[in-house]
């Protein structure tokens, strides 16, 4: 027989455990997998220091309209990673420990990452908590790993991005929470954002994709390459 | 664990081993976050001898020799044969019916014949084997007044939900008997499978704790994990163990794979999220580390949620785990 031997105490409503939890890996045996955007030479994205957190930008994250039909559409959205708003949660077995909007290649050194690599076993996303920001609002939304080739994105000049129709969100009310989504790269299926763009087959797991500045900071830089070039031909009209 | 006292006379007799387990469920962090633990019965509700099989009368039923039993004596409350010797030890039914002599039960997919079978979705009963009767836990049996959180429906009450293999079932107190979400039926009487684990929902603000008692299993037991498909099979024994030394890996048919969406799959609920792990071939590993996981732990009184994306049907399906003790 089981026995309770806790007093029942008042019961709070409540409706679901609202949470998920997201393994990545670059799969490989722990080979380097990832690259910068020559494709003839294998240099591996970096991993930073043997410390966590400090390696190229990875991101987790989604389009905001993205489907199976269409893994890349809408807008970026991060999960993980430069930029997302998930700023709270440790990622589990970082050192120093890190936060989740931190995340990048070489991640994380107890699971085995290093240069080209990166494994983070256990990011959970808790809706309503610091790490539950900006959630997919659909299951049929496929999740996307973004890569740069540089530590932050302002310093990146190229990027990548893969998915895989068998990474989508999952129901997050449910009791017991859904089982984790697995990403891998050595799952079948990837799709790279460079081929789906129409680059070279060769270009996956290679970042490729010219990064674009942000449309206010473009806005700027044109504002400002305006600015000057209407000085140059006001010196040099009033010049020799 | 605890072993009764044997006694010693002239000849050796000895007692029924029997055990208990202490399994402290969480309490709620909040009244909107409950706790949540994965639970598994390692022993049984007791052991009723049965004796020899006398013959198999049909696809789901057999007879056993001498029995004398009073008409569904062991349908009033719910109960299991279990094979008890012979080549099919370790095999568990859940008895629906009985003559004095002749127990008709579910077979859950296999056939009972008594020749050689012709497909893996056949069990060869034989006269040479034996079996006992199980008193099955129950809901009712196993949580008893006040030690689970009442409520009038499941989105206030603990819960305990149990995986039928496809979908998530859901059942609470309301204070007076056990009840399924979406259902007026009493569930008191629901039959808790030795090899099934329960997920329990914990909305208290107080931990739960849960003591295991019965009856030590003294033999190999078989829990079938077929394919396509997921079962949330218990650990069966009152110890701990490993993935590598549980031998999932070792059944016929199983995916090994270079990542878990790839591969059979096995998750572990570690008290607040659940863990994948998969076979690459030569190692468990953990799905997002590249470290060799051959040894997690799979704690006794816990389960492992199994998915198989690889077919398996049958016998071929069916793990046997020998007995890791002396009882």
């Amino acid at each position: 027989m089981l026995v309770g031997l806790a007093a029942l105490l008042a019961i709070a409503p409540r409706v679901t455990a609202a949470m998920i939890t997201v393994n990545m890996d670059s799969g490989h045996s722990g080979s380097p997998a990832v690259f910068d955007q020559n494709v003839l030479l294998q240099n591996a994205l970096s991993g930073g220091t043997n410390q966590d957190g400090n390696g190229c930008v990875l991101q987790l994250g989604y389009y905001s309209q993205a489907t199976t039909a269409n893994n890349f559409l809408g807008n970026w959205v991060p999960l993980t990673g430069e930029g997302s708003a998930n700023n709270g949660g440790i990622v589990p077995g970082s050192s120093p420990a890190k936060t989740y909007d931190k995340t990048s290649v070489g991640d994380v050194t107890v699971n085995g990452a290093a240069n080209g690599t990166f494994a983070s076993s256990g990011l959970t996303f808790v809706s309503g908590s610091a790490t539950g920001r900006s959630l997919p609002a659909s299951t049929t939304i496929p999740l996307a790993i973004r890569l740069y080739n540089a530590s932050t994105i302002a310093s990146s000049t190229f990027y990548n991005v893969v998915s895989d129709d068998l990474w989508l969100w999952k129901d997050i009310n449910s009791d017991p929470p859904p089982l984790p989504i697995n990403i891998s790269l050595n799952d079948p299926g990837l799709e790279w954002l460079s081929i789906a763009s129409g680059q070279a087959a060769n270009t996956a797991f290679h970042t490729t994709m010219l990064t674009v500045p942000e449309p206010g900071i473009s806005g700027l830089l044109l504002a400002g390459l305006v600015g000057i070039v209407a000085r140059r031909r006001r010196v040099g009209k009033g010049g020799r | 664990m605890v072993t009764a006292a044997s006694l010693q006379a002239q000849t050796t007799a000895s007692t029924v081993p029997v055990g208990y387990l202490a399994i402290t469920v969480p309490a709620a962090a909040s009244a909107t976050s409950p706790s949540n633990a994965a639970v598994s019965v390692p022993f049984y509700a007791g052991l009723i001898p049965a004796g020899s099989i006398k013959s198999v009368d049909s696809a789901s039923s057999f007879s056993i020799e001498g029995a004398n039993w009073v008409v569904n004596q062991f349908t009033a409350a719910p109960h299991f044969v279990r094979i008890k010797s012979g080549a099919q030890t370790g095999r568990l039914f859940l008895i629906t019916a009985h003559t004095a002599n002749q127990l008709t039960v579910e077979t859950r997919g296999y056939t009972l014949v008594s020749g050689a079978p012709a497909t893996t979705g056949q069990i060869q009963l034989q006269t040479t084997d034996t079996a006992e009767i199980i008193p099955a836990h129950t809901l009712g049996t196993l949580f008893g007044a006040g030690a689970i959180g009442t409520g009038a429906s499941a989105a206030v009450a603990d819960n305990v939900i149990i995986w039928d293999g496809s979908q998530w079932v859901v059942y609470f107190h309301d204070g007076t008997s056990w009840l399924k979400s979406g259902s007026f039926v009493s569930q008191n009487d629901a039959p808790v499978r030795p090899d099934t684990t329960m997920f329990i929902v914990r909305r208290a603000l107080t931990p739960l704790d849960l003591v295991l008692i019965g009856t030590v299993p003294s033999g190999l037991e078989r829990t079938d994990i077929p394919g396509p498909g997921s079962v949330f099979a218990s650990r069966r024994f009152p110890v701990d163990t490993t993935l590598g030394a549980l031998g999932l890996h070792s059944l016929p048919g199983w995916a090994a794979g270079s990542s878990a969406s790839a591969a059979d799959e096995v998750d572990l609920w570690n008290g607040s999220t659940w863990e994948s792990f998969y076979y690459n071939g030569s190692n468990w590993k953990k799905a997002g580390s590249f470290v060799n996981a051959d040894s997690q732990p799979v704690a006794a009184g816990t389960g492992l949620f199994i998915t198989r994306r690889s077919s398996a049907t049958g016998t071929t399906a069916t793990l046997a785990q020998p007995l890791p003790y002396i009882p």
